[in-house]
């Protein structure tokens, strides 16, 4: 039975489409890993950068955006009745997000995000993953709502950060590593970000971007505009033929025939590298390329028969 | 319409809250925060 599962996925990858460049994501994100982290230009972290990447680490070369509204919230409460509104609001953070989610959607937790990258590695060490209950992903609004903003207002402290599992890997790991004097602050909460890490880390083997898909505070602010930005991801029903090829490789863990687009697509496009050239990735104003007719008794000889 | 052009009105926004940002020093702010090591956001004290 496993055999012919795998003799099924072999023959579907032999017909896989999509444009080039979508077959490199796995280089691209560890550029990004290493470019965000290349430790020279210490100038640039006045730069969010648009993923979820701990400014605490030492080589990291661009600011945290969920570090960087942690500490503003912590700062409205000070600044509250002192200063006009828009000298307060974290206009230039949010614009920054506001730019990247306009143009690419969710496309940054996909192609950029260090932490997806780790997660995606460990998903990739099994075939078959758990599906995680959908209304879960709405516990990264609740995170983003009280640990970002509503917390650290009151509390005074970063709240996110000293949960963050990223920070626990880069920072936690790093800092003690290239500086030495930090090792003594090691204690309780260190071991408690290092569970919360390593928590996450085994879930990612048998789930798919388990931080993702309940807890990133910043996947919770780009899904709010996934289905409106500039780089749209389509599915054609008319050319599906329900082979399943993007559901057992969707690295989010999500049916992109049904949720294509919504709040838990990473926008990887993963998916649209269909064997029936039925989910393709294009810019807004490019319309969908017209159906090519399959041949006649196609379906049957290359559909596997699933489910 | 307004779910096509919906991006542009986005961008246009975000840059306005970049430019508007930049002007409160927010820039400088980041920067700061940034180059400050929290040592209990990683869990390197209590």
């Amino acid at each position: 039975m496993k055999a012919e599962g795998r003799a099924k996925q072999s023959a579907l990858e032999t017909r896989l489409s999509g444009p080039r460049w979508i077959y490199h994501r796995n280089w691209v994100q560890l550029a990004a890993l290493v470019v965000m982290n290349s430790y020279f230009f210490s100038w640039a972290k006045g730069f969010c950068v648009p993923a979820l990447n701990c400014w605490a680490c030492p080589g990291a070369i661009f600011g945290c955006p969920i570090g960087a509204l942690q500490h503003h919230s912590i700062d409205a409460r000070w600044l509250l009745g002192g200063k006009p509104w828009y000298a307060i609001a974290p206009l230039y953070v949010l614009g920054v997000l506001l730019v990247f989610m306009a143009l690419f959607g969710r496309m940054m937790c996909g192609w950029i995000c260090p932490f997806g990258w780790v997660q995606d590695k460990l998903g990739a060490l099994r075939r078959k993953h758990w599906r995680i209950p959908r209304p879960l992903g709405y516990l990264r609004y609740a995170v983003l709502i009280s640990l970002v903003f509503i917390v650290p207002y009151y509390t005074g402290a970063t709240w996110f950060c000293q949960l963050c599992p990223q920070g626990a890997l880069e920072g936690g790991w790093l800092q003690p590593i290239f500086a030495p004097e930090t090792r003594a602050g090691i204690g309780l909460w260190w071991w408690i970000k290092q569970a919360i890490l390593i928590g996450f880390l085994v879930l990612a083997v048998f789930v798919r971007r388990p931080f993702c898909t309940t807890s990133c505070p910043l996947g919770a602010i780009f899904s709010l505009f996934h289905r409106y930005s500039l780089w749209r991801i389509d599915y054609d029903a008319q050319k599906c033929v329900n082979c399943m090829w993007c559901v057992q490789n969707c690295p989010a863990g999500i049916d992109p025939r049904k949720e294509l687009n919504g709040h838990a697509c990473i926008g990887c496009l993963e998916c649209a590298k269909c064997p029936y050239d039925a989910i393709q990735s294009r810019p807004m104003w490019q319309p969908m390329p017209a159906e090519a007719p399959l041949q006649e008794g196609q379906l049957e000889e290359s559909a596997p028969q699933t489910h | 319409m307004i779910k096509r052009h919906a991006w542009i009105i986005a961008t246009l926004a975000g840059l306005a809250g970049i430019v508007v940002g930049l002007g409160q020093g927010h820039w400088g702010i980041v920067l700061a925060w940034a180059r400050t090591l929290c040592t209990s956001c990683i869990g390197l004290s209590d």
